[in-house]
């Protein structure tokens, strides 16, 4: 186990005020997290928004906003219970608000019997002033290539970073909008960025720091540096 | 050319292109009967998601306006527009009779 995830009873706690909750058919991580003022916000809620909302019951907090990473039907599928229930503003970039409504239609050639209700989406303006929540910035960084939206949220010392960029392994799903060339550019415009020590959330599988996913994630380092040769041809 | 054998023509040149991806044992037969999304269909999944998506995208170029076959509305219809091409035509000519009245 990771040295920064305690204990494996979900939710499991992976950094300080952040706990992630796995669940629905394609095991998505979503994130509840402490805003520091007594309420809670959720990253990604997935096709399992029943567990998630028990996970944030459990641990005290109010989910009043949802950001989402990207638009899959896997990551923003829940978000409307926590619309309904809590009144929680849900945000997401422009650009994936075609992928959103599109999630339905690919849950049913699929084979997925699961149906998602779409919420009000408040568009992210990634140009404007990061978020204020409970007195700290969140912030979107755009990370297109897995979907034309894609972001990494940034929040304090944790980076969640959705299906653009795993500990283990790449985040390739072959599903419309993605452009591989486009999630290469992204990865690399940030991967000397990144502190090694920024403890990345991921959209499937575990958090792990920025340095040990860039020292051993061989298929990622592949991805990203295959010479001419070798690399995919999209 | 009427506005049906347009979208026809649209169709078509979607599975015609799908097909230059396919192996020989894989082509898809092209007709107004060729079942899209069905269990007797000859495309998979991620097949005709692409399909869905270059004839969205052949429309909204042709028409000049935005026009999805991917949202709630589709899959909200009693004969599913992704059965195969008819429905598939029958779907589209409605939401551009919308759009531009013929």
């Amino acid at each position: 186990m990771p040295a920064h995830e305690a204990g494996t009873a979900e939710p499991v706690a992976v950094g300080e005020g952040v706990w992630r909750v796995t669940g629905g058919i394609f095991s998505s991580n979503a994130y509840v997290c402490a805003a520091g003022d007594g309420s809670g916000f959720i990253i990604d809620p997935g096709l399992d928004p029943a567990k998630i909302d028990r996970a944030a019951q459990a641990l005290g907090l109010t989910p009043r906003q949802v950001f989402c990473t990207h638009g899959h039907f896997d990551h923003i599928g829940g978000a409307a219970h926590f619309q309904k229930a809590y009144g929680a503003e849900v945000f997401v970039h422009p650009a994936d608000l075609k992928t959103m409504k599109s999630g339905n239609f690919l849950l049913m050639v699929l084979k997925i019997a699961q149906r998602i209700e779409l919420p009000q989406i408040t568009p992210v303006d990634v140009t404007a002033a990061p978020f204020l929540v409970g007195g700290r910035a969140l912030t979107y960084h755009p990370v297109p290539g897995h979907t034309p939206g894609s972001c990494f949220i940034e929040y304090g010392d944790a980076l969640f970073t959705g299906d653009s960029l795993y500990a283990r392994g790449v985040g390739l799903s072959d599903l419309p909008g993605e452009d591989h060339d486009g999630l290469r550019r992204s990865l690399l415009a940030l991967w000397d960025k990144i502190p090694a020590e920024q403890l990345i959330h991921p959209g499937h599988g575990p958090s792990a720091r920025f340095g040990a996913i860039r020292d051993d994630n061989r298929a990622l380092l592949d991805f990203l540096f295959a010479t001419p040769d070798t690399a995919d041809a999209d | 050319m009427d506005r049906r054998e347009q979208v026809l023509g649209i169709i078509y040149a979607a599975l015609e292109s799908l097909n230059a991806e396919l192996s020989e044992d894989r082509q898809v037969e092209i007709g107004p009967t060729t079942a899209l999304f069905s269990p007797d269909a000859a495309l998979d999944s991620l097949s005709l998601v692409s399909v869905i998506i270059d004839v969205e995208t052949a429309l909204t170029m042709e028409w000049d306006a935005p026009i999805s076959l991917t949202d709630d509305r589709a899959m909200a219809r009693a004969i599913s527009p992704f059965d195969d091409v008819g429905t598939l035509t029958d779907y589209i000519l409605e939401l551009l009779a919308e759009v531009s009245p013929a």
